[in-house]
């Protein structure tokens, strides 16, 4: 593809590597395993609950490979720039609109438990306000730095957070017992697939990828990008889930607020290593600040495209401090997992998968017709 | 310690609607007309939302 690829944006995003935008896509998606993930996919799944990131990785992968077939052959667009030239504005501006409130709500729904699991796990007697507004004023950093600082730190941490994650996942294992495992189907093939479809929701990659795509320096990168993030992704939440049901068993995990944190706090090799929760939640906090501040970069630059703003940075205030308040609009953590096992996780596919594939396949194929509507008139 | 954090809260939300209107003003110089209503909604939502919050934490 392409050197001009971003010539046709209003807004100047910048170029990434592969490398780069795996680890931050990989990041903001497989987060979720530190907060209440596993306990949901646990309750959904049963013994089966490990295979459900997996097919839902699958399902995803085979989404983005139909988006990249209808996306390749316009390399200078995101989703955002397609719909607006191809449909028209009157369907381009609500669209982005409603990606932007989409990710807005997302990062606000993550800060909120995050700042709930801070609150109950480390600082106790600290306010929740303090510990939202110190989280807020590092995103808001991160998301002012854009796409290249964002994708460099992603880069940065991944290693630290893949290193992290496999030590957590390892030294609790002399509590694993592999019949905890069985019956392998958990309660039937049926129910595993269903909550598998369900599952793609915790994959915002096509969405992300298909938004970023003039960001990648060519095609082969971008397919690239996508497997490697939707593999990533899928296996990280499936070794998590793997362990915690292998150590606790499904009906105990289903019951945990925050599995991946109680398996740290079961580590005890020897006196001297032993209650590793405080690396724990080193990885998760640096996980965490990195995702919401992605989140609300998209939010900013999503909200930025559709209004055709020249720079989209002077609205990551505004948006910080609509987050902060909708942080706390939820009574308490209890209503935002109600919120997330009720809304976001059988709902959020939709924006997620099929609203932006329906889009580009809808978009290109309106060109395609103009395209051939122009060449029969000459 | 509430009253402080209280009035930090309304003054990073005063200064935060501050430099939005700002920015308001520059993109409307600049003829973006489509671009001030959008910042003017969010602004606006901003603002609103923030200010409710605060005098809703300060009486309930």
């Amino acid at each position: 593809m392409t050197k001009n690829a971003n010539n046709s944006s209003s807004i100047r995003i910048g170029r990434v590597g592969i490398a780069e935008l795996t680890a931050l896509i990989t990041i903001y998606c497989s987060t979720d395993v530190f907060l209440s993930y596993p306990s949901r996919v646990a309750v959904e799944g049963a013994t089966a609950a490990w295979m459900i990131p997996l097919i839902a990785g699958v399902i995803t992968f085979a989404v983005f490979l139909l988006l990249y077939l209808a996306m390749r052959k316009t390399p200078t667009q995101n989703l955002i720039e397609l719909v607006m030239n191809s449909l028209s504005p009157f369907i381009g501006i609500p669209v982005a609109i409603a990606f932007s409130v989409f990710f807005f709500l997302q990062t606000a729904i993550v800060m909120r438990e995050f700042t709930e699991t801070v609150v109950t796990t480390v600082l106790p007697r600290t306010p929740s306000e303090i510990i939202a507004a110190s989280f807020l004023l590092v995103v808001v950093y991160y998301a002012y730095k854009g796409l290249e600082g964002l994708t460099r730190v992603a880069v940065l941490i991944a290693y630290i957070l893949g290193v992290g994650l496999v030590i957590l996942l390892v030294l609790p294992l002399t509590w694993f017992h592999l019949p905890y495992l069985m019956p392998l189907a958990g309660r039937g093939w049926n129910v595993t697939l269903m909550h598998s479809l369900l599952n793609t929701s915790a994959f915002a990659n096509v969405l992300m990828l298909a938004i970023l795509y003039p960001a990648v320096r060519n095609q082969q990168h971008f397919v690239r990008a996508g497997l490697m993030s939707i593999l990533f992704t899928a296996l990280t939440m499936s070794a998590v889930l793997f362990v915690v049901l292998g150590v606790f068993t499904d009906a105990v995990s289903g019951q945990v607020s925050f599995p991946l944190y109680q398996l740290a706090r079961l580590i005890y090799v020897g006196r001297f290593v032993q209650r590793l929760e405080a690396v724990f939640v080193f990885l998760w906090t640096a996980g965490a600040v990195l995702k919401m501040g992605f989140g609300l970069w998209l939010s900013g630059y999503l909200y930025a495209a559709a209004f055709r703003m020249p720079v989209y940075r002077p609205i990551l205030f505004p948006l910080a401090l609509l987050i902060y308040v909708f942080v706390f609009l939820p009574q308490n953590i209890m209503a935002v997992e109600a919120l997330e096992s009720r809304i976001i996780e059988p709902f959020a596919w939709i924006v997620e998968l099929l609203a932006p594939l329906v889009l580009v396949i809808v978009s290109v194929g309106i060109n395609h017709l103009r395209g051939a509507n122009r060449q029969a008139q000459s | 310690m509430n009253a402080v954090a209280f009035l930090l809260e309304f003054l990073v939300a005063i200064a935060v609607l501050l430099y939005a209107l700002n920015f308001i003003r520059w993109l409307w110089r600049g003829k973006h007309i489509l671009s001030t209503v959008g910042v003017s909604i969010l602004t606006l939502l901003a603002g609103g939302l923030s200010i409710t919050y605060l005098v809703s934490k300060l009486f309930f």
